[in-house]
C-alpha cells in the first residue's frame, strides 16, 4: 500500500485525473457496494477525476452511461451485483457505445471472467483488494492509450 | 486497446499467485521471534501441560508426554537456548511433535503459527546475526516471506542424529561439568537419549487424539547416559528412583510420588440404549479387568472399553495378568503395552495383497457401479490408498471419502508418498514415480476425497456402500459412538458393508451382520 | 471439508485482512465446529454456490467490526450503520474472492451470491448436515473468526 506517500499537489506535476486541457477525466462508478463506491470515489477525487454518477446495479449503470455517454470517459465496472451482473451490463454498454472505457474491478480475478469481459471489450480488469497505486495506474493507462 | 495477455498477466500478478512453494515449513513464535521447522520433521502439532516430571532430566527437559500411548520426552526450547521464562504462558501449551527415523520428541514454543510455503532456492544460509539466541549450528538458514523473517532451525541437529557427536558432546559436557543445558554439546546429547519406541499406532488413533492428551504421572524412560552427564543436576531426593528394564532397553526411571489430580470422568453404569439399531451396554459384572484398570486405558491412551472391544479386553487382560501384577490402574507405560496388540494389521502403511484381495471380494458388486465407500479416521491416508489403489488394479469404480479429525495428517494425505520399500507388490502398477519417490497415479487420486472431518460432528455423504472405519470408535465416548451409528444407518443400505479394526466386534443386533472374513471384522447391513 | 479447500480460504483470509488493514495478523489454531454456531456479534455471509453448497462467515464483535471499518474507511466510526456494514461486507467478500479464484486455478468450480449482514449478541447460526471450518484470526485490537462450511453437491450414486 503506497497511501500517504504520494501525495498530490506538493509536486509540480499535474494530477493523473486532470486532461491536458485543464479540465478532470470523468468517471461512472458501477458497484452495489457503498464501501466500494466510496473507496473509488476517494482513490480518484484525490488524484483529479471527477465523479459524474454512480449507479448500484447493472441495469442503473447502463441506462446512466446511456444518458451521461458524452459526459462520462471511464467507467469502473462492478461484476458480482443485484438485478445485472457486471459483466452483462458492459456488454450492453460496449453494444451502444463501442469506444466506452470500462475497468472490471472484481474481487475474482478468475482467467475465464477476465478473458471473458477483454473479449467483451473491457479494457482492463483490476483485481481486489484494492490499493490506491493499482486503481491509479489502470485507470490511467487506459485513459492514455 | 489494452493487450489482453498483458492485463491477464497483470492479473496474475494481482493473485499473486506462486507456484514454486517447494519448501513448507511450520512457523512459530519463540521469545517474539519468528522460527520455521521444515514439515516434513514435524509428525503432528499438540497442545498440552502438565508433562510428567523426570528427575536428573538436563534442565531443559520438561517432562514426558504421553502420545496416544507413546511416552515421548518433552523440551522447553526456551531453556534449551537459554532463553527467560516465557511470562505469558497458557495452561496448554503448543507443542510441535518432531520426528526423526525413529525419535520422536515433544518440543514446546511460544506458538505455533502456521504453515508457510517458500522457495527453496530463496532460503538463505545461516548468517552469525541471527545466531544470537539461537546457535549457529542450530540454524538451517533464514527466509523471509511476507515480510517476516523466518529462521529455520535444523531439527537433524535439535534431535540430534548423529551418534558420534552426541558421545563427544557428552563428554564435554562431563568434563566441564556443568549441567547447564544451552550449552549446545548437553543440549543435543539430551534428547536423542530418550529415544522413544516407533508408534505402533499412529494412524488409527487420529480420532482420538483430537481429545486431550492426558499428561502421564508416573513412568518416564529416560536414558542412562543423558542422567549421567547431568548427574551435578537437581538431585530430586524425595523422588524414589528404581530402574528396570523397558520394552526398548533403555533404563526407566519411575517416579513413584502424588497422583496428580488428574480428574477422570467416572464411569458410570450406563443403561443398554439403542440407536441406529446398535445396543451398547456396559456395568457387567464378568471376570475382566478392573473399573480402576479401563480408567487407567483411557486416560493414557483414549482407549474407551465398551461391547465393541470387550471380547478382545478380556482375553488381553487374561494374558496380562498372567505376567504382571498391575491389576489396578495401569501407568502410561503400562497401558501402552497392554493395547500394543489391539491395533489392527497394516494400520499405518499399505494393505498387504491378502488384505486388498479380501477387501475387493467383499466388495465385489456391479461392474457398472461407482462404490461409495467412507474410510473413517484415514489418517495420513494408508487406507484409502489401499482401498482405492486395489480396487483400481482390479477396474472396480469408487469412490473414497477418506476423513480425520488430524488436520496436518490429513492435509498432508493428498501428496502422501512413499519408498519403493513400502510399497508392497502388486500396488506398483497404480503408482508413478516422482522426484521424492513413489506416489499413487492421478487416477487414484481422483477416486479420494480427503476431508477434515470430525466424526463427532454431521457431515453428508452420498448413500454409503462400504465404510471402514477400523479402531477408532474404541477411541470415542458413547455419545459420539451412538451418533456414528445412527448416521450409517440412515446413509447405508441393505447390504452395506461395515469394516471395523480386527479386535473391534458388534454386539448381535438386528442390522448388522457378522460377515466370514480372514483379514477384517466385517458386517453387512440387513435388509 | 475437503481438504483441497482449507489452503486456500487459510490463505486468502490471511492475506486479504493483512494487507487490508496493514496490521500484523496472528493465527490461531484451526478447528472444526458442529452445525450450530453463535456468533460474537456481527457476521458477514457470502455464499457458494455451483459445484458446491456452502458459505462463509467472517465474525467478530461490534467493537472489532467498528475498528475494522474505521481502519478501512480511513475515518472513526461508532455505531454499526449501513456504511459500517458495507465496509465488513466487502471485507468478506474479498477474502472469499480470492479464495475461489484460487480454487477455480485448481479446477473447483464455485460461484459467490451477494453477501448479508447479521447482527446481534444472541444469535446462531445453522448449517445443515455440514460441519464448520473455524480459522481463528488475533488482530491487535481484536480477534475474527473466519468460519467456512462447504458441502459438495449431492452426486447420484449410480454415477
Amino acid at each position: 500500500m503506497v497511501k500517504g506517500t504520494e501525495i498530490p499537489g506538493i509536486t509540480t506535476k499535474t494530477p493523473e485525473g486532470v486532461k491536458g486541457n485543464g479540465r478532470a477525466y470523468k468517471v461512472l462508478v458501477v458497484d452495489d457496494s457503498m464501501f466500494v463506491a466510496k473507496q473509488i470515489g476517494q482513490i480518484l477525487t484525490s488524484e483529479g477525476f471527477e465523479i459524474v454518477a454512480t449507479a448500484g446495479d447493472g441495469e442503473e449503470a447502463v441506462t446512466k452511461y446511456k444518458q451521461l455517454k458524452d459526459q462520462i470517459d471511464l467507467v469502473t465496472m462492478d461484476i458480482t451485483m443485484p438485478k445485472m451482473d457486471g459483466v452483462t451490463a458492459l456488454e450492453k454498454i460496449i453494444e451502444f457505445d463501442p469506444d466506452a472505457k470500462v475497468v472490471m474491478i472484481s474481487a475474482l480475478g478468475r482467467q475465464d471472467l477476465v478473458k471473458k469481459s477483454l473479449l467483451l471489450g473491457a479494457k482492463n480488469y483490476i483485481v481486489k483488494p484494492l490499493d490506491r497505486k493499482k486503481v491509479l495506474e489502470r485507470v490511467v493507462s487506459v485513459l492514455k492509450s | 486497446m489494452a493487450d489482453v495477455q498483458t492485463v491477464i498477466k497483470h492479473t496474475l500478478i494481482d493473485r499473486e499467485a506462486n507456484n514454486a512453494l517447494d519448501f513448507k515449513m511450520i512457523t512459530f513464535v519463540l521469545a517474539g521471534k519468528e522460527y520455521g521447522v521444515d514439515i516434513m520433521s514435524v509428525k503432528e502439532i499438540q497442545k498440552g501441560s502438565r508433562f510428567t516430571y523426570v528427575p536428573n532430566a538436563p534442565i531443559f527437559v520438561r517432562g514426558v508426554y504421553n502420545l496416544r500411548g507413546d511416552i515421548i520426552p518433552v523440551i522447553d526450547l526456551r531453556k534449551f537456548f537459554g532463553l527467560p521464562e516465557y511470562e505469558e504462558r497458557q495452561e496448554l501449551e503448543d507443542i510441535l511433535i518432531l520426528r526423526q527415523q525413529d525419535s520422536v520428541i515433544g518440543v514446546i514454543v511460544d506458538g505455533i503459527q502456521k504453515v508457510v510455503g517458500v522457495n527453496r532456492s530463496e532460503i538463505q544460509p545461516a548468517h552469525p546475526l541471527f545466531a544470537d539466541v539461537v546457535g549457529l549450528d542450530y540454524i538451517y538458514g533464514v527466509v523471509e516471506k511476507d515480510e517476516s523473517l523466518y529462521v529455520i532451525l535444523d531439527t537433524k541437529v535439535i534431535l540430534g542424529s548423529d551418534k558420534d557427536e552426541e558421545e563427544e558432546e557428552e563428554h564435554a559436557a562431563e568434563d566441564k561439568g556443568t549441567p547447564a543445558a544451552p550449552a549446545p554439546g548437553a543440549a543435543v546429547a539430551a534428547p536423542v537419549a530418550v529415544s522413544p519406541a516407533p508408534s505402533p499406532a499412529a494412524e488409527p488413533a487420529s480420532v482420538a487424539s483430537a481429545a486431550v492428551v492426558v499428561p502421564v504421572e508416573t513412568s518416564a524412560p529416560s536414558q542412562q547416559a543423558a542422567v549421567e552427564a547431568e548427574t551435578i543436576e537437581s538431585a530430586v531426593s524425595e523422588a524414589v528412583v528404581h530402574q528396570k528394564e523397558a520394552a526398548g532397553g533403555e533404563a526407566v526411571i519411575v517416579r513413584q510420588e502424588e497422583a496428580a489430580s488428574v480428574e477422570v470422568a467416572e464411569s458410570e453404569p450406563v443403561e443398554e440404549a439403542e440407536m441406529g439399531g446398535i445396543k451398547i451396554a456396559s456395568g457387567d459384572d464378568t471376570e475382566g479387568p478392573s473399573d480402576a484398570f479401563c480408567e487407567g486405558l483411557f486416560e493414557y491412551a483414549n482407549f474407551c472399553p465398551s461391547e465393541l472391544n470387550q471380547e478382545w479386553l478380556f482375553k488381553q487382560y487374561d494374558h496380562w495378568s498372567a505376567v504382571h501384577l498391575t491389576t489396578g490402574k495401569p501407568d502410561a507405560e503400562e497401558a501402552k503395552e497392554f493395547l500394543e496388540s489391539f491395533y489392527s494389521s497394516n494400520a499405518a502403511k499399505l494393505w498387504d495383497e491378502e488384505m486388498v484381495d479380501e477387501f475387493c471380494e467383499l466388495v465385489a458388486q456391479d461392474e457398472q457401479k461407482i462404490t461409495h465407500i467412507w474410510n473413517v479416521g484415514s489418517g495420513q491416508g494408508f487406507s484409502a490408498y489401499s482401498i482405492a489403489g486395489g480396487l483400481f488394479l482390479r477396474d472396480k469404480k469408487c469412490k473414497v471419502y477418506a476423513t480425520d479429525s488430524d488436520l496436518l495428517a490429513i492435509t498432508g494425505a493428498p501428496g502422501l508418498t512413499f519408498t519403493e520399500a513400502d510399497i508392497p507388490e502388486g500396488f506398483k502398477r497404480a503408482m508413478v514415480e516422482g522426484p521424492k519417490g513413489w506416489q499413487f497415479s492421478n487416477e487414484v487420486k481422483n477416486t479420494i476425497i480427503f476431508e477434515y472431518h470430525d466424526i463427532a460432528n454431521e457431515h453428508s455423504f452420498p448413500k454409503l456402500d462400504v465404510v471402514v472405519v477400523r479402531d477408532i470408535l474404541s477411541f470415542v465416548d458413547e455419545d459420539v459412538f451412538m451418533k456414528f451409528f445412527d448416521r450409517i444407518f440412515k446413509q447405508a443400505h441393505p447390504g452395506t458393508l461395515l469394516i471395523i479394526g480386527d479386535n473391534e466386534k458388534l454386539m448381535d443386533n438386528s442390522v448388522w451382520s457378522p460377515v466370514d472374513s480372514c483379514c477384517f471384522s466385517t458386517y453387512r447391513k440387513i435388509g | 471439508m475437503r481438504v483441497d479447500y482449507i489452503n486456500p480460504f487459510v490463505e486468502a483470509a490471511f492475506s486479504v485482512v493483512e494487507e487490508v488493514l496493514s496490521t500484523k495478523v496472528e493465527r490461531g489454531k484451526i478447528y472444526l465446529k458442529g452445525e450450530t454456531q453463535a456468533i460474537m456479534g456481527l457476521a458477514t455471509i457470502v455464499g457458494l454456490a455451483g459445484g458446491v453448497e456452502g458459505r462463509v462467515i467472517l465474525d467478530m464483535d461490534i467493537p472489532t467490526a467498528l475498528r475494522i471499518a474505521s481502519i478501512m474507511n480511513g475515518e472513526e466510526l461508532n455505531e454499526v450503520d449501513d456504511l459500517v456494514k458495507a465496509t465488513l461486507t466487502e471485507l468478506a467478500n474479498v477474502v472469499t474472492g480470492v479464495a475461489v479464484t484460487e480454487l477455480h486455478e485448481k479446477g473447483f468450480r464455485f460461484d459467490l451470491t451477494p453477501p448479508a449482514v447479521i447482527t446481534g449478541e444472541n444469535m446462531k447460526v445453522h448449517d445443515i448436515g455440514i460441519e464448520a471450518l473455524v480459522v481463528p484470526m488475533t488482530l491487535p485490537f481484536g480477534e475474527i473468526e473466519v468460519n467456512v462450511a462447504i458441502k459438495e453437491r449431492e452426486v447420484s450414486s449410480d454415477g
